[in-house]
């Protein structure tokens, strides 16, 4: 199977034929050989593992993205080898080089290349630097030649393919497997004992009747007899009608809630063999680029000398838009995604670039109530989605351009102009002018990208990069509206590479002076600050805070964990808050009787939607310095102000803080700390003022080194090691990886649902943390056991780490191992016990650097070595094949890197959210559906064949059917087959809301709850007892009596039938079956109409005189004539109906009674109109996807309005007081009433019903007291639910 | 979505997203119909089994079925009837003239209370019973073997205490015979009772198997039996006479008794007049004593009009049966002595079984049957009686709606963490 092979288009490719006339032909993919030579172009797509021999980049670079191969999102710059790229310049040269290369065998390293080349005897090493794969495409190059290495299943990305993909089997497929066979025995073993029975019988009986002299059957014809009789005990039906109830399912899961329609791209079912194994997953893996996250970096916060700011241009935009649009167009949807996110760029940048614009802005910013405006509205545009509930304190950028405006000469303004120049020229992205006059900009990683534009928004625009220098273009440092632009040279750029973490680059500034500006990680540039110690010291001691916070934080989570009742003071408050969200609605007689229990389960799921222990912005600052706190205190007290009066610039800003270092440094790390726990990916910038001896010295050392031909990697970077040393601290800046919509939220519901999400990433591990903690995959205080081979000790951290989980010393904890770790763990057998067992205790795993071919061993491993567990793999991009392969279920997003994962996946949705409703609805129905049908199925064979097994014991054992053999061939396809096929398709046990709202109800189908062994032995037992109420009663009844000669089989068997129909119709159809709509109740009529049709028409059909008529059963005219009329007949149809019925209501209903599952109280629950539309509120807010901003909005308000009562009430007491000072009959009201006035509604409520109402009301809120309701609270019982 | 297109607002967002624009798109718009069958949201009744919701219903079946028990009860205790079992008559009782009581344990009537009916034995109506033999000379053979029992007619006496509205009906009632046996039941040949002259080849390869040919002595040809077939050589062959009523005067008044119309319609229409030539075929086995020289122009079977055949040919599907031999639509069957007489040919000892007569009365509902009414009445009961329990129960024990302390992740919480978080979770 040829992978992508969507990509049909041609490659164009080199031929040169026997006349030695050379030109471009284009080919197709399939037709590319080894040895070609290929020309790809900007935006192609590799076709095949070659070797770069030319490329138009600058000093014959080319930029290859590699996000499709192993999910890294920067770009990776690739280089020819030196002495083929000189020899091959044109197109003629290529044709005439000779050139000898020697590759590697096809392997599955991604991340190695051994080969070497010889051009004119002289010999160089091919690595992977000058090897392009298959899989990933040309980005930012204008155009690349190529020579292949390797084609179609020998190239690295197929040769990671999972070869032999195995086939998938639902897991609910083994349970029946195992049960047939059951069945099979079990029949043999009854058609084994009725033979020996009949010859017992024979021996007493038939060989003493002289009627029946010479009749005895052999034996084996009577075992063949009763196999043959009962071998429909074992339902052939079953796997053929499972064919078609799962294409019934299918096409019900054609959800319109599914459906993207930025991308148009519904939910797409490739299989429908695991339909139901959507229902019981219990591990996902999930890719990250393009599966959690856009590949969309923002520019969200940056920090300059000890302040912190929050960028969210882009979000006030969106905001402004979104909501002109829905002003515009009540109707319209919301558009998300790439296609409108382009729009949104490109009109932001016609509108916000260039001097006019920034004038715009700053006049905007001169008025006050536009400003204020924005302040406030702001306040929730971001929410870190890591921290939903933390505060976002910091002001906006624009706060700082109008301080730098308005105080152009202060310390901190000069800091910060410098800050964002560092910003402007520290990168290596190109501008490019489109036809429209706006400029784009070509970047190596999204990254940089990123910063580029926030440099542009906030005022430094990159116009031009010419070779060797870059032109800026900035409003000037006056007021004036008038623009600068100024040109930088390019002195050097020392190139970012994952062993530096930095990059750097020198440039001379107009005025002659050099400059080297280095970002990196923290970590990296830590070291290299001038006052180094200093830093080090005051990032330990940030890190010292920040980890004694998580402590405490995982102390909390720890002791909610165990407690009994966790947060008493919580449940009040969420309490009174619930009366709010769930009571609304006319408060009647019924709806008040049950609130106690509506609160009780508000407060619960509030409890488990709030499973983050989230400290309070106040309980934070304790941990934080006292100056950093009052800092913040002051950013505090200035955004309550800003509402009204002009802002005060000199509160802004400290500038004797500006000035101290220490508490620069301090504030800064404190700040790229919380960036970090916010989930933002930080950078930290340094600079440093050359001098130009010391650059010419260096530079010539740096020149040897980038044109050596040896070591040259090493030697780059020993020279940058020299000359990037005592930086002085410029900023930090924090970058967003723009998450999919809902991906947080729905990893909490995920993990509610008791799944556990592990993350395979090609990507760098520090991103891949990032991403864990912005998805909520790591928690603030989670314990982050990093597994890396180069520290040596793995063993002893994963010792230490799964002692400590079993334990229970661990509130959170999170694995981290990188794929070469893995390499390493997976090579010892001792390790890799370890691993799996840390593994499967850890929270969630997190895997970076892995190849799609361990991404898939992974998913091996867990499916096979976890007893019984079902993975699923959800990923985007080629490299993500394998392993939706090898789990249970693959899904594939539809999205940005191609369909590939989509089309080989088995299921493939748009986006990732769209997971919740897939498993929790979907897949948790189609796992109820398919069980009830299995179950059913084996139900009524039984029910109705063991009326033949018990027959015999009358008819000698000889093998006479009960039934007359035409109705009996069609009772399974006529009869029986909607009474299980209709619950197969259409059953819903509960409300999709429901579902949704409450993911916990999920673990149903992982404990495999809806069908097995114990369920289905339960159902068997019904079934044989309802057979022989059937049996016994007719027999009874209708067998021994006299009933004017109506005593042969047909009357007897056609009661049993009929008994049999009906009932199993009622029960499956009517009594099973939850969600009575329509459809079942058809089903039940045909069935039931069909069958007495079917007897009149037997009636007709038999001829009396036709070869078939068999005394035994006298059809013809039997139904319309004989039975059909006994009035006893069918007063002993309606005899057994009504017992089994009631056998059948009678233990369900004490089963629900004394044993409810779930299920049972969730249906119970969500029959509480309130309660239901509590669930549908929930689940639509998420939706909508500003849960938690409307909650905070709505928490506000109803803080507002407890603030008006309380006064209102203050008010009405004092008078009560002044009025009668000594009878005070009112103070109990009024303590009792004021906490129950903290909700909105039910204030509102109170206010608008009479007075007989009010009281009620107030007692019954008395009655709501949660010390004297229950004693068990659901909220510790979920508590101990999660510890484990 | 492309439903609404910002006519009035070009520059809106919506008119730059390809994704609104109508007509065109439309067509391609992958987006599933949104009905609401297609979504599931059809409307649905979704009621819950709780007390509440069963206990009516307990109640109301209760209350549906004991009076339909009570009715049954009654039509059921209308009927009048006697059963007498004659299995033993020709063993048993004494020898004509002599006679004695046949043993309690085959007799029981169900007789309504009758004031003017007098008995000269009060207390035991047991009936008497005696037995003549009519000859001891003609044996039957089957399958080679003699017939060893002697042929007897059976007398019996016996008292109905009440006047029997007709219909009057007269089964005879065998146990453990087993017409329902797999080849027992399938041993016949439906063309040749439907009048066919089915040739020997077909009916020795038909279903009529053990019985289908025989070799005749006097021809040493092969000839189909006529009818073939176990069920027909099994036919019921004892006789019954019209029941006799003693007056006073010991002047005996029959009560006529006719076979007319004791087949059904349906049984009728599948025989006919035979076409065989008579010295064509043979005479079962078991008719050999009724016609031990073959079949002649005088002594032939009449399949076709002979309905106790039909009757017997209508298999029963329990071993246990009551078969109708006559019958008297319209003349009251006065109390007082009766007496019938059977030829006994019928050998119900040798396979354990036994025969009896049966004398009832019918109403629409059939005959007597008291036990559908008590299950009637016992169903009614148990409901209420559970109705009522549970209505204690839910009275003393009331689980509120919805009870939380009921939840899955509740209960079972600290074995499942344990099991859960080790390898293996233990999933059935």
């Amino acid at each position: 199977m040829a992978l992508a092979t969507s990509k049909n288009e041609p490659v164009v490719s080199f031929q040169s034929n026997q006349e030695g006339l050379k030109h471009w032909a284009a080919l197709k993919w399939k037709d590319v050989k080894v040895g070609d030579i290929v020309k790809l172009e900007r935006d192609d797509d590799v076709p095949a593992d070659m070797v770069l021999i030319h490329s138009d980049g600058p000093n014959g670079i080319a930029y290859i993205e590699t996000m499709a191969l192993d999910g890294e999102t920067n770009l990776k710059s690739k280089q020819g080898p030196p002495p083929l790229v000189k020899r091959c310049k044109t197109v003629e040269d290529i044709g005439s080089c000779r050139a000898t290369i020697v590759a590697e065998d096809p392997n599955i390293d991604l991340y190695n290349f051994e080969g070497k080349v010889t051009v004119a005897g002289e010999t160089m090493p091919l690595t992977t630097n000058e090897i392009v794969l298959r899989g990933s495409a040309l980005r930012n190059t204008s155009k690349a030649i190529g020579m292949v290495i390797n084609t179609g299943e020998d190239c690295k990305i197929r040769m990671n393919a999972n070869k032999n993909p195995r086939i998938k089997a639902p897991a609910m497929q083994y349970i029946t497997n195992k049960i047939v066979i059951m069945l099979v025995i079990f029949v043999v073993i009854l058609a084994l004992f009725c033979s020996i029975a009949y010859e017992i019988w024979s021996a007493n009986v038939e060989d003493h009747s002289w009627y029946l002299r010479r009749a005895s059957v052999p034996f084996s014809q009577i075992i063949i007899g009763f196999i043959i009789l009962y071998n429909t005990l074992v339902p052939l039906s079953l796997y053929v009608s499972l064919e078609i109830i799962k294409v019934g399912q299918l096409l019900l899961m054609a959800d319109v809630k599914m459906y993207d329609s930025t991308s148009n791209t519904p939910m797409v079912c490739n299989t429908t063999t695991i339909l139901e194994n959507l229902g019981q997953v219990d591990y996902i893996f999930s890719d990250k680029t393009g599966t959690l996250t856009d590949n969309i970096m923002r520019f969200r916060k940056l920090s300059v000398a000890g302040y912190a700011w929050l960028h969210d241009f882009d979000l006030q935009k969106e905001a402004a838009e979104k909501q002109e649009r829905d002003a515009n167009n009540k109707d319209q949807k919301k558009h998300k995604g790439k296609g409108v996110t382009r729009t949104r760029f490109a009109r932001k940048s016609s509108s916000a670039p260039g001097g006019q614009d920034n004038a715009k802005m700053s006049t905007d910013m001169k008025s006050p109530n536009s400003a204020s405006g924005s302040i406030r509205r702001s306040g929730s545009v971001w929410k870190s989605t890591a921290r939903p509930s933390k505060g976002q304190h910091e002001l906006r950028t624009e706060e700082m351009l109008r301080f730098m405006q308005s105080k152009p000469h202060s310390i901190f303004t000069k800091k910060a102009r410098f800050f964002l120049l560092s910003l402007a020229l520290c990168h290596t992205c190109l501008p490019e002018v489109q036809e429209d006059g706006e400029i784009e900009f070509q970047a190596a990683s999204p990254d940089e990208l990123a910063l580029v534009k926030a440099a542009q928004e906030l005022g430094f625009l990159v116009i031009d990069r010419p070779a060797r220098s870059i032109t800026l273009s900035y409003t000037g440092a006056t007021d004036s509206s008038e623009n600068i632009s100024e040109t930088y040279d390019v002195l050097d750029v020392i190139e970012f590479s994952s062993k530096r973490k930095r990059m750097s680059i020198i440039v001379r500034f107009p005025n002659g002076k050099i400059c080297i500006f280095c970002k990196g990680a923290d970590s990296a540039i830590l070291p290299r600050l001038k006052l180094a110690t200093l830093a080090i010291e005051k990032a330990s001691e940030v890190v010292r805070r920040s980890s004694k916070r998580k402590s405490m934080e995982a102390e909390q989570a720890l002791r909610r964990m165990s407690e009994h009742s966790p947060r008493q003071s919580f449940s009040r408050v969420s309490m009174s808050m619930s009366r709010k969200s769930i009571g609304h609605g006319r408060p009647s007689m019924a709806s008040t009787r049950l609130q106690p229990i509506r609160d009780e389960l508000d407060t619960w799921l509030k409890g488990r939607e709030r499973s983050d222990v989230e400290m309070t912005a106040e309980d934070t600052s304790a941990y934080q310095s006292p100056r950093a706190s009052m800092g913040r205190f002051s950013f505090a007290s200035m955004d309550r102000r800003g509402s009204g009066q002009d802002i005060q610039f000199d509160e802004l800003v400290d500038e004797a803080l500006v000035l101290d270092e220490a508490a620069v440094f301090e504030r800064c790390f404190q700040h790229m700390n919380d960036f970090a726990s916010e989930g933002l990916r930080t950078l930290l910038f340094g600079h440093r003022f050359l001098e130009d001896d010391e650059y010419n010295g260096w530079k010539k050392m740096y020149l040897d080194a980038t044109t050596s031909l040896v070591d040259r990697q090493k030697l780059i970077e020993n020279a940058g090691e020299t000359i990037e040393q005592n930086f002085d601290l410029s900023g930090a800046t924090a970058i967003e990886d723009k998450l999919q919509k809902g991906v947080p939220e729905t990893i909490d519901k995920l993990r509610r649902a008791n799944i556990k999400i592990w993350m395979l990433t090609g990507d760098k591990r520090e991103t891949a943390i990032n991403i864990a903690h912005s998805a909520r995959l790591a928690k603030n205080y989670s314990d982050v056991i990093i597994l890396d081979h180069t520290t040596g000790e793995v063993e002893q951290r994963m010792a230490a780490a799964t002692l400590d989980i079993t334990k229970g010393n661990i509130a959170h904890s999170v694995v981290v191992v990188d794929g070469q770790t893995l390499a390493e763990i997976d090579a010892n057998e001792t390790l890799k016990l370890l691993f799996f067992d840390l593994a499967v205790l850890a929270d969630s795993v997190i895997c970076c650097r892995a190849s799609p071919s361990q991404k898939a061993s992974l998913v091996k491993k867990i499916r096979t070595k976890i007893n019984r567990s079902i993975t699923l793999a959800i990923g985007d991009g080629a490299n993500d094949i394998a392993m939706i392969q090898e789990a249970h279920v693959g899904i594939g997003i539809s999205g940005k890197e191609g369909l590939q994962a989509a089309r080989i996946s088995d299921y493939s949705i748009a986006q990732f959210r769209f997971l919740q409703r897939l498993l929790f609805v979907h897949g948790r129905w189609n796992y109820i559906r398919t069980a009830k049908y299995i179950l059913s199925t084996f139900w009524k064979e039984l029910v109705f064949y063991l009326l033949q097994a018990l027959f015999q014991k009358w008819t000698g054992y000889t093998g006479t059917s009960l039934f007359e053999s035409t109705s009996l061939t069609v009772f399974n396809t006529l009869f029986t087959s909607l009474a299980v096929i209709l619950p197969g398709v259409f059953e819903q046990d509960l409300n999709a809301s429901t579902l949704l709202a409450v993911p916990e109800l999920y673990t149903l189908g992982q404990r495999n709850e809806g069908f097995n062994i114990k369920k289905f032995l339960g159902w068997m037992f019904m079934a044989a007892s309802e057979s022989m109420v059937i049996w016994f009663v007719m027999f009874g009844l209708f067998g021994e009596a006299i009933f004017t000669s109506d005593n042969n089989l047909l009357s007897m068997g056609q009661l049993c039938f009929t008994s049999a129909v009906v009932f199993i119709n009622t029960k499956t159809l009517i009594l099973e079956m939850h969600n009575k709509t329509l459809i079942p109740a058809l089903g039940w009529f045909i069935s039931v109409g069909g069958w007495f049709m079917w007897n009149i028409l037997l009636s007709f059909a038999f001829k009396p005189t036709s070869s078939k008529t068999y005394p035994l059963y006298p059809v013809a005219n039997g139904f319309l004539t004989r039975f059909g009329r006994n009035i006893l007949w069918w007063l002993v149809v309606l005899l057994t109906l009504g017992c089994v019925v009631l056998l059948e209501l009678g233990v369900s209903s004490i089963r629900k009674t004394f044993w409810p599952t779930d299920t049972d109280i969730f249906q119970e629950l969500q029959k509480d109109n309130i309660i239901r539309r509590r669930f549908e509120e929930t689940v639509r807010l998420e939706e909508e996807g500003d849960r938690v901003e409307v909650e905070v909005e709505r928490e506000k308000t109803s803080l507002d309005r407890e603030g008006e009562i309380q006064d209102l009430l203050d008010e009405r007491r004092r008078e009560i007081l002044d009025a009668d000072g000594e009878i005070l009959k009112s103070p109990t009201d009024a303590e009792v009433n004021p906490p129950r006035m903290s909700s909105g509604n039910l204030t509102r409520r109170k206010f608008s019903t009479d007075t007989a109402m009010h009281n009620e009301e107030i007692e019954l809120s008395t009655r709501t007291n949660p010390s004297t309701r229950h004693p068990v609270d659901i909220a510790e019982v979920l508590g101990r639910k999660t510890t484990r | 979505m492309a439903d609404t297109p910002g006519l009035n607002h070009p520059d809106s967002i919506d008119s730059q997203d390809p994704n609104a624009q109508p007509e065109d798109k439309k067509a391609k718009s992958r987006r599933p119909a949104n009905t609401a069958f297609r979504q599931q949201r059809l409307k649905a009744w979704q009621p819950i089994l709780t007390p509440k919701t069963v206990l009516p219903l307990f109640f109301a079946i209760g209350i549906v079925f004991a009076p339909i028990g009570g009715g049954l009860l009654f039509a059921s205790n209308v009927v009048q009837e006697i059963i007498m079992d004659y299995s033993h008559c020709h063993t048993d009782a004494p020898i004509w003239p002599e006679t004695g009581r046949m043993p309690k344990a085959g007799f029981e009537s169900h007789f309504a209370k009758n004031k003017s009916f007098t008995d000269t034995n009060p207390g035991d109506l047991t009936p008497f019973w005696s037995r003549r033999n009519i000859t001891n000379t003609t044996q039957t053979i089957f399958d080679g073997k003699p017939y060893p029992h002697a042929m007897w007619e059976c007398q019996l006496n016996f008292t109905i205490e009440n006047n029997m509205d007709p219909p009057v009906y007269f089964y005879y009632r065998l146990t453990n015979f087993y017409q329902n046996h797999r080849r027992y039941a399938k041993s016949f040949n439906t063309a040749q009772l439907s009048g066919e002259a089915v040739s020997a080849g077909s009916v020795h390869s038909s279903d009529c198997d053990p019985l289908h040919t025989a070799i005749d002595p006097k021809d040493g040809k092969e000839k189909p039996y006529y009818p073939c077939g176990l069920a027909a050589n099994s036919v019921f062959n004892d006789t019954f006479a019209n029941p006799l009523r003693l007056g006073a005067a010991n002047d005996p008044v029959p009560y006529n008794m006719t076979t007319k119309g004791i087949a059904w319609a349906s049984d009728r229409e599948l025989y006919g007049e035979t076409k065989y030539n008579l010295e064509d075929v043979l005479p079962p086995v078991n008719w050999q004593g009724r016609y031990p020289d073959g079949y002649t122009a005088t002594n032939k079977p009449d399949l076709a009009n002979d309905e106790a055949f039909q009757v017997w040919m209508r298999l029963a599907g329990l071993p246990t049966f009551s078969k109708l031999a006559q019958k008297n639509t319209d003349t009251v069957m006065n109390q007082g002595s009766y007496t019938v007489s059977v030829n006994s040919f019928f050998n119900v000892t040798e396979y354990g079984g036994t025969k009896s007569i049966i004398i009832s009365t019918g109403t629409i509902m059939g005959g007597r049957n008291p036990f559908l009414g008590i299950a009637y009445v016992v169903v009614g009961g148990l409901c209420i009686v559970l109705g009522a329990l549970f209505t204690v129960t839910h009275l003393v024990k009331p689980r509120k709606l919805g009870d939380h302390t009921y939840l899955s992740w509740n209960n079972d919480n600290s074995h499942n963490s344990g099991s859960e978080g080790v390898l293996g979770a233990d999933r059935s």
